[in-house]
């Protein structure tokens, strides 16, 4: 079990390095931001009381998405509708390309979202985690599954994308 | 090695996606976010950290506060016999309340089986909690007319008088409030069970599609 000094060692580095990840993962489940930053403050805290459990036998980056997948699938359970469809902002996409390129790039990550948010709850987790750069052993690890059965998931996952986004890929 | 790699199928059934598409989907998602964004996730951060804290000792403040209650019933009248009952109490409520504070819903949480029992687990919890919500429900009415009938009683009624004195409580003042009381708690009742059985239904949905998900990753082939 992790002392008080090293939860909160461990929490500034979530908080620092980990926070984007917490962040996409919301969104791949919650359109809405306001809805959206209320589900990342739920799984900060949610990492906040379960880094008392962290015993180092995975990343912390592993555990981090772990806690933020299951909250969010408490999230969307609880909710009436799933996925909203909401206007996702205007700004998803930063950077110093010209106005143009970023209204392409913003075109095309709000497309990715609405269709990642389309997938079916299983194949949304593992294509979000290969998004993420995780290994199958990693994304094994995540959904507690080996890492043949991830490696299964993320191909479908990756064939129902496809298949949702179509020509825009 | 990153879960990128996927095989090309060719000509041969649906299209899948080439590893240099899924680079360009993946660092379009992986986009950094801009000042802002990071300035409003470090704001979410250090707020948690409070809220934590403050959740951390609030359970506890209010276990402390209930078993000082106690106790200061106990010692107002001090009786042996309460006193050798009620001190138990008062140290299980202390200590319940600092384990639970400290415990939460860690153990969901750091569960480290698969995703289809944590969400399994979810579903029947949802339905112990469903099923309580409908017992009460059921109990709801029954509960009312028979502590109703318990103060009649104790005013001095009879039972054959029970529905004329509850027809006449009714058209009196604190008779409209307490039936409106009773309506708004019925009603907020029968809305949590429907909730909840949306909510079970949602859950029992998904755990349909993990199941399709472990069935097709068993299949040979």
């Amino acid at each position: 079990m992790v002392a008080e000094a090293s939860r909160e060692e461990l929490f500034s580095e979530v908080a620092t390095r980990h926070t984007g990840l917490i962040s996409r993962i919301a969104l791949s489940y919650e359109a809405d931001p306001s809805l959206r930053r209320e589900l990342m403050q739920d799984i900060l805290l949610a990492v906040w009381v379960a880094l008392t459990a962290f015993r180092g036998d995975s990343s912390l980056k592993t555990f981090v998405a772990s806690i933020a997948q299951k909250r969010s699938i408490s999230h969307v359970t609880r909710r009436a509708r799933e996925p909203r469809q909401v206007e996702l902002p205007p700004d998803l996409v930063s950077g110093a390309a010209t106005p143009d390129e970023i209204a392409m790039q913003n075109d095309r990550k709000k497309h990715l979202v609405k269709s990642i948010q389309l997938l079916p709850i299983p194949q949304r987790e593992a294509i979000v985690l290969c998004f993420e750069g995780f290994s199958y052993g990693e994304v094994g690890q995540v959904l507690g599954i080996s890492p043949n059965a991830a490696m299964l998931r993320c191909q479908r996952a990756k064939s129902s994308l496809t298949a949702i986004m179509g020509r825009d890929i | 090695m990153p879960a990128r790699e996927i095989l090309f199928d060719g000509d041969y059934g649906p299209r899948h996606l080439t590893s240099v598409e899924f680079d360009q989907l993946a660092a379009l998602w992986k986009q950094e976010p801009d000042a802002f964004e990071r300035r409003e996730l470090a704001g979410l951060a250090r707020r948690a950290t409070r809220t934590a804290r403050f959740l951390q000792y609030a359970e506890f403040v209010v276990g402390l506060l209930l078993g000082l209650g106690i106790l200061a019933a106990l010692f107002v009248q001090p009786v042996p016999l309460s006193l050798a009952l009620g001190l138990p109490v008062v140290v299980t409520v202390f200590w319940y309340s600092w384990k639970s504070h400290a415990l939460g819903n860690l153990a969901l949480l750091v569960d480290r089986s698969g995703r289809d029992a944590f969400v399994e687990s979810m579903a029947r919890s949802k339905a112990a909690h469903l099923a309580r919500s409908t017992i009460g429900l059921c109990l709801f009415l029954p509960t009312i007319v028979v502590t109703s009938m318990a103060i009649h009683s104790w005013k001095g009624g009879t039972l054959d008088g029970y529905v004329q004195a509850m027809a006449l409580a009714m058209t009196k003042t604190g008779g409209i409030v307490t039936m409106v009381v009773l309506l708004v708690a019925l009603l907020l009742f029968i809305r949590t069970n429907l909730r909840l059985r949306q909510e079970l239904g949602r859950l029992q949905l998904l755990c349909g599609e993990y199941r399709e998900e472990t069935r097709f990753a068993a299949e040979p082939g």
